[in-house]
């Protein structure tokens, strides 16, 4: 009983605050384009992401007649869930997590890899050639810039001394890892830019060639379901980069410590989600070999070598922390 | 973990990779491999290796049989259908299920613990894990006792690295390929002349 309380205290926040992720994102963008926004429902547009929802809920669900019906139906199902599932182990502030695993950087790295599969399988299996080759980009995609993250990851373990999230917040009470690891911090970001598909990454999506990508065939709740799946894995990511490299729950100054970590850890949050808003209206769309090469000729190698310089710089201060 | 939890999980395990080899699709057979190791990975976790859990879940689900998958939807395959062949395949199949699993059966009886597979007594491995968590006595075992096995590792992926980059290596010389570095460093005194006619 008190586990499903904590969980619905997890899950509730979650999807009001991915329901306002996407009316900030429309305010935002509407604010560097010099337009409004949405500002007829509600208190100015306030209430605009429930009548989307609304909307949404109302809508029929249409089921394609040639699709492979059983994983077109657990395809938004499974992204759904999964972007849920990663939030088990994120620390909201000092003692204010579900389960503080000792792998839990591990997991929240499992958790983003198997959330391929949703979109992989989604677009196999509503047998269209633009949802199928929206899926093959975004997996591709997906699957070769998680090589990079996985190196600036271990970066970030190192320095920390272990793959505990409250660990590595707590090695952070001296300086946050964004000073001393600056350039792998930046690289991290615009990796997670490309894990969540968002601009200028977001080749799966090209309207222009494919459409919509591979929520093509979707309509109504399956919709939904991919579109809360996506915004809230783009929360995640930017959660995950505050708890690596700007120290979670920390304040900026120990005077500052009387305000809650929590409401640190959201601003922070917040800073990143803005970021987020920010590049998908000021920047163009990458071409699909231009992104390869960034990721496998670019971002890999330097990874890779910032890792080595990290550790050898450890080795030899006799810095390392375990 | 309860022994109900650990049947059920390899109850499930076993009928997936039972269905696997049964199913006519071969995207459905990848997606249960997939359920698979999933499955394996949680009762993994059951015993108390999460480290080995979630690599598994990283490196086979994350990597590998998303790149099977990615093989098997752009190769086309047409969905078996039962002929002459069939039977000598099935026969094939079932020949192999059999000794694999009796392998099994016979591992199980031989009670693990007591084997001892190297120079390595097994007293320090149970030191090892009492006072570090799982993730730490991997390390000290792995690059302590069996440096030499992760090494050779190593060298055996990197063959196959090379092994695969030599296969699909053709270098042509009238590929029209562009070259960033070269549109970028083209100057506009090099770019531009005058051309000269003669009248």
């Amino acid at each position: 009983m008190l586990l499903l309380l904590k969980i619905l205290s997890i899950i509730v926040p979650l999807l009001l605050s991915v329901a306002y992720f996407t009316l900030a994102e429309r305010k935002i963008m509407g604010g560097i384009q010099r337009r409004k926004g949405p500002n007829v429902v509600g208190y100015e547009g306030l209430l605009q992401p429930l009548a989307d929802g609304l909307k949404l809920f109302a809508k029929e669900t249409i089921l394609p007649s040639n699709a492979d019906l059983v994983i077109f139906i657990l395809a938004p199902l499974l992204t759904f869930l999964l972007s849920l599932m990663g939030w088990a182990v994120i620390p909201f502030g000092e003692n204010l997590v579900v389960s503080d695993i000792k792998v839990g950087v591990l997991y929240l790295f499992a958790i983003s890899s198997l959330s391929v599969y949703g979109i992989i399988t989604s677009g196999w299996s509503s047998n269209s050639k633009y949802a199928f080759l929206g899926a093959l980009r975004s997996t591709a995609q997906m699957v070769s810039y998680e090589v990079s993250i996985s190196f600036i990851i271990l970066c970030v373990a190192i320095c920390a001394g272990s793959f505990q999230l409250v660990e590595i917040i707590r090695a952070q009470e001296e300086i946050w890892f964004l000073v001393p690891l600056f350039p792998i911090f930046i690289l991290f970001f615009i990796s997670s830019l490309a894990e969540t598909n968002r601009h200028p990454f977001d080749l799966p999506e090209a309207e222009a060639e494919l459409v919509s990508g591979y929520n093509v065939e979707y309509s109504a709740m399956g919709f939904a379901l991919f579109f809360l799946g996506e915004y809230a894995n783009i929360l995640l990511m930017s959660s995950f980069c505050v708890i690596l490299f700007l120290g979670g729950w920390l304040p900026p100054v120990s005077l500052l410590s009387f305000i809650p970590g929590s409401i640190w850890f959201g601003l922070k949050i917040s800073f990143f989600v803005i970021l987020f808003i920010w590049f998908r209206a000021i920047l163009p769309r990458y071409r699909y070999d231009q992104l390869m090469s960034l990721g496998w000729k670019i971002f890999l190698p330097f990874s890779l070598g910032y890792l080595l310089l990290v550790i050898s710089f450890l080795l030899s201060f006799n810095w390392i922390a375990w | 973990m309860s022994d109900i939890s650990t049947f059920f999980l390899g109850c499930l395990i076993l009928s997936s990779s039972f269905l696997l080899l049964r199913v006519k699709n071969p995207v459905h057979s990848v997606l249960l491999l997939v359920l698979v190791f999933v499955n394996s990975a949680v009762l993994l976790i059951g015993i108390g290796v999460e480290f080995l859990a979630l690599m598994l879940i990283i490196i086979y689900v994350g990597a590998i049989a998303i790149l099977f998958l990615f093989i098997v939807m752009m190769l086309d395959l047409k969905i078996v259908k039962k002929d002459e062949k069939f039977i000598s395949l099935y026969s094939i199949e079932i020949i192999l299920i059999k000794s694999f699993s009796s392998a099994l059966l016979f591992l199980v009886f031989l009670d693990f613990h007591s084997m001892s597979f190297s120079a390595l007594d097994t007293n320090t491995f149970w030191f090892f894990s009492e006072i570090l968590t799982d993730l730490q006595c991997l390390g000290q075992m792995l690059y302590t006792y069996y440096f030499v096995y992760f090494l050779l590792g190593g060298i055996l992926l990197l063959i196959g690295m090379v092994g695969a980059i030599v296969l699909t290596l053709s270098t042509k010389k009238n590929s029209k390929a562009q070259s960033v570095f070269r549109q970028l460093s083209r100057k506009m005194e090099k770019a531009t002349f005058v051309a000269k006619f003669k009248n």
